[in-house]
């Protein structure tokens, strides 16, 4: 019997072979991409969402092709206990977390408060409180990393989607605090901001086909980023200079866009 | 959610179809999108008009492995999942596909839908034959699981049957084994159409074997070929290069054709330059040598979007099959082919060898040909006048490139077509699934 080994990346396999990775919000496109580069690489993972049919597609899926067991488990994030619950059931807690949840509208304006409340409230409440009580068990232990999938939305609001955009400002503010927090006692926390990327919470969104980047893509980049220990990580990379562009807009300029 | 109208085509290019693209999003609950009519599309390779219809259910999204059976090569997926993948996994673990067309960009649900062949037809059967079991949401609105000993009937129709039957959501094959992932190729120069129709006859216990045949070449030249013969390489074979990685699977890059080639880049006389230099670039004779499965079946997968080279009118894949006995009529096309100067770049020949039991599958025992033509308007009177000699000489033309041929010519080609249609009827009387193909060829129609 032959083993499948990845033909990429040899030595990566190697280095990563004990590592564990928990994936809140498993069945988004970019996690799920990011589940699949993890687990070629040889971690192994818990894998949360709150469908549990689609998630055990997925892990039926990697552990077929990388022959490495993985556990899932139900997890609903807009619950405030969610994640303690969830740790006191895991069997292990794995050294690296990724918080990958989050939904948008298609159409803002148009939402009643209740679906606007719930944006808000996924994108940035649930996400900050997910990751306190991770953050706040790896400072207990004295090790751990954290990858906070943000957006490029959150670093400057436009007209077309700014009650996401704020909610995902406010994460990235939460992340950039955690990480300074959480530095000295060696855990390090990598904010992640993906530009338009070809998923189903995008999928009928007039987006530039140009720089629409498909998951797969921007989970090579979060992954190559996360070995090299960045702190902030815009995928595909070229989003860096499209953000500063845009951040260096003088407000009264930028009011009378059509972005 | 209601996505919009977008335009739909295929590999051709031709035609395009306004229409509204679904994605498939689970396995498992098939949605209520799926009560309007309908065709299931994967990775949009057929070439015309087979996976057109104003709603198409995208299968990309299901494209999750189910189990791979490293010890028996037993592999069941999702239907959307890509060949390319699949290689990817099955390669390194020494197994490879028992049947592929000549690109790795298919799905497994429209492999089976078009009972698709490989160069060892002649040996190894279409896809069907390595197939196992698949499940199918049919009209029924039930997901359906069918084998050769459970609803057989509905595999067997399923298999070629150009997604009409339903939506193919999962299914499971036998796997090749394989020492290494390269092939001996042993490449033959022959001088003219009746050496190579000889040698395809003496050479058939060869494993794999096509030709690239020359349809521009006149007088005596008339069907000068490369035949290219090929076995997978056992290790002890394999030249000392490759010898430390033999079970290397293919490079993810490639090179894109950016846009759509304006029309005059591709006259006759660019066919004719790259066919000759195809041609005499083999200076021997016989010549035998080690290639990687990746250049062997997929040669033009190297170049990504190469379709657009026929420019935006698209162009039209034109496939027969007739029976070995219609030599001649294999002679007097290709003399028409070459006598109009209807540019196609190498042509494919090859020998299928008998027919499996999907139904409407299209190989069956002869000659198969397979040609490219860019789209003018004067090719479809011609591409008439070629139907007419393949209907007289008892061939048939292959659905999946197909996006003009004429519903009588169907009807007189293909004999179990009434045996399918009364099949689709019983599914349920408003046909369900429907291209713009079937409603063309009335397949689909009361």
């Amino acid at each position: 019997m032959i083993f499948y080994s990845d033909p990429f990346n040899q030595t990566a396999l190697e280095s990563h072979q004990n590592k564990t990775a928990l994936i809140l919000g498993a069945n988004s496109d970019i996690a799920s991409a990011l589940a699949y580069v993890l687990s070629r690489e040889g971690f192994r993972l818990i894998l949360c969402s709150r469908n549990m049919d689609e998630l055990k597609r997925q892990v039926l899926d990697l552990e077929s092709r990388f022959e490495k067991r993985h556990e899932m488990f139900a997890y609903d994030a807009s619950e405030p206990q969610a994640t303690e619950k969830l740790l006191e059931k895991l069997p292990y807690i794995p050294e690296l977390t990724i918080c990958a949840f989050g939904s948008n509208l298609l159409d803002e304006k148009n939402a009643s408060s209740t679906e606007k409340h719930q944006l808000l409230s996924i994108n940035y409440i649930s996400a900050a409180l997910a990751l306190e009580c991770m953050a706040i068990h790896y400072a207990r232990v004295g090790s751990g990393g954290i990858i906070g999938i943000s957006s490029v939305a959150g670093e400057r609001g436009r007209q077309s989607n700014y009650l996401y955009g704020s909610a995902k400002s406010g994460f990235s503010a939460y992340l950039s605090g955690l990480r300074n927090s959480v530095f000295p006692l060696g855990i390090h926390v990598m904010s992640v901001y993906p530009g338009f990327v070809s998923t189903k919470m995008t999928r009928g969104l007039p987006l530039p086909k140009l720089l629409l980047a498909q998951p797969e893509e921007v989970a090579e980049e979060i992954f190559n980023s996360w070995k090299k220990k960045k702190n902030i990580c815009y995928a595909p990379s070229y989003w860096r200079i499209i953000m500063w562009v845009i951040k260096c807009i003088p407000e009264s300029v930028f009011k009378r866009l059509k972005l | 959610m209601e996505t919009g109208q977008t335009e739909l085509k295929n590999w051709g290019l031709y035609p395009v179809h306004r229409g509204i693209e679904m994605p498939l999003k689970s396995p498992f609950h098939p949605e209520k999108e799926l009560l309007f009519p309908g065709i299931a599309r994967g990775m949009g390779r057929c070439y015309g008009d087979s996976a057109l219809s104003d709603r198409v259910f995208a299968t990309a999204g299901l494209n999750k492995l189910i189990s791979f059976d490293r010890d028996e090569g037993i592999f069941t997926a999702e239907a959307g999942i890509c060949f390319e993948d699949i290689l990817r996994l099955i390669v390194p673990a020494g197994w490879f596909l028992p049947v592929t067309p000549g690109t790795k960009f298919i799905s497994l649900g429209g492999a089976i839908a078009s009972d698709i062949h490989g160069k060892n037809h002649h040996l190894e059967g279409s896809f069907s034959r390595h197939l196992l079991w698949m499940e199918i949401f049919t009209a029924s609105g039930q997901i359906e699981r069918c084998s050769r000993e459970e609803r057989n009937e509905l595999f067997w129709m399923s298999c070629g049957g150009m997604g009409l039957s339903g939506i193919i959501l999962r299914a499971s094959f036998r796997l090749k084994k394989i020492e290494t992932a390269y092939i001996r190729q042993n490449s033959i120069k022959t001088r003219n159409l009746e050496e190579v129709l000889k040698l395809l006859h003496e050479k058939s216990t060869s494993t794999y074997s096509v030709a690239w045949i020359d349809c521009l070449a006149k007088g005596k030249d008339l069907g000068r070929s490369i035949l290219l013969l090929g076995e997978h390489a056992v290790a002890s074979e394999l030249p000392q290069k490759f010898a430390n990685a033999p079970l290397k699977i293919h490079p993810s890059g490639k090179w894109s054709v950016p846009f759509h080639f304006p029309p005059q880049i591709l006259g006759n006389w660019s066919i004719k330059i790259f066919n000759s230099l195809f041609y005499n670039k083999q200076i021997s004779k016989e010549k035998e040598s080690f290639l990687h499965y990746d250049p062997y079946f997929y040669p033009l997968d190297k170049i990504h979007h190469w379709n657009r080279i026929y420019g935006k009118r698209g162009f039209v894949q034109y496939q027969f099959v007739i029976p070995f006995r219609a030599d001649s009529t294999l002679v007097k096309i290709i003399e028409m082919i070459s006598g109009e100067g209807k540019g196609s770049f190498l042509s494919v020949l090859k020998t299928f060898g008998p027919q499996d039991d999907g139904n409407m599958a299209f190989p069956t025992e002869g000659y198969t040909l397979a040609l490219d033509f860019p789209v003018e308007d004067s090719l479809f009177p011609f591409l008439e006048r070629l139907d007419e000699l393949v209907l007289n000489a008892g061939g048939r033309l292959y659905l999946s490139k197909d996006s003009r041929m004429k519903a009588e010519m169907l009807e007189l080609s293909y004999p179990q077509l009434k045996h399918f249609k009364n099949f689709l009827k019983q599914q349920g009387d408003d046909f369900l699934f429907r291209s713009i193909q079937s409603d063309r060829l009335g397949i689909t129609s009361k």
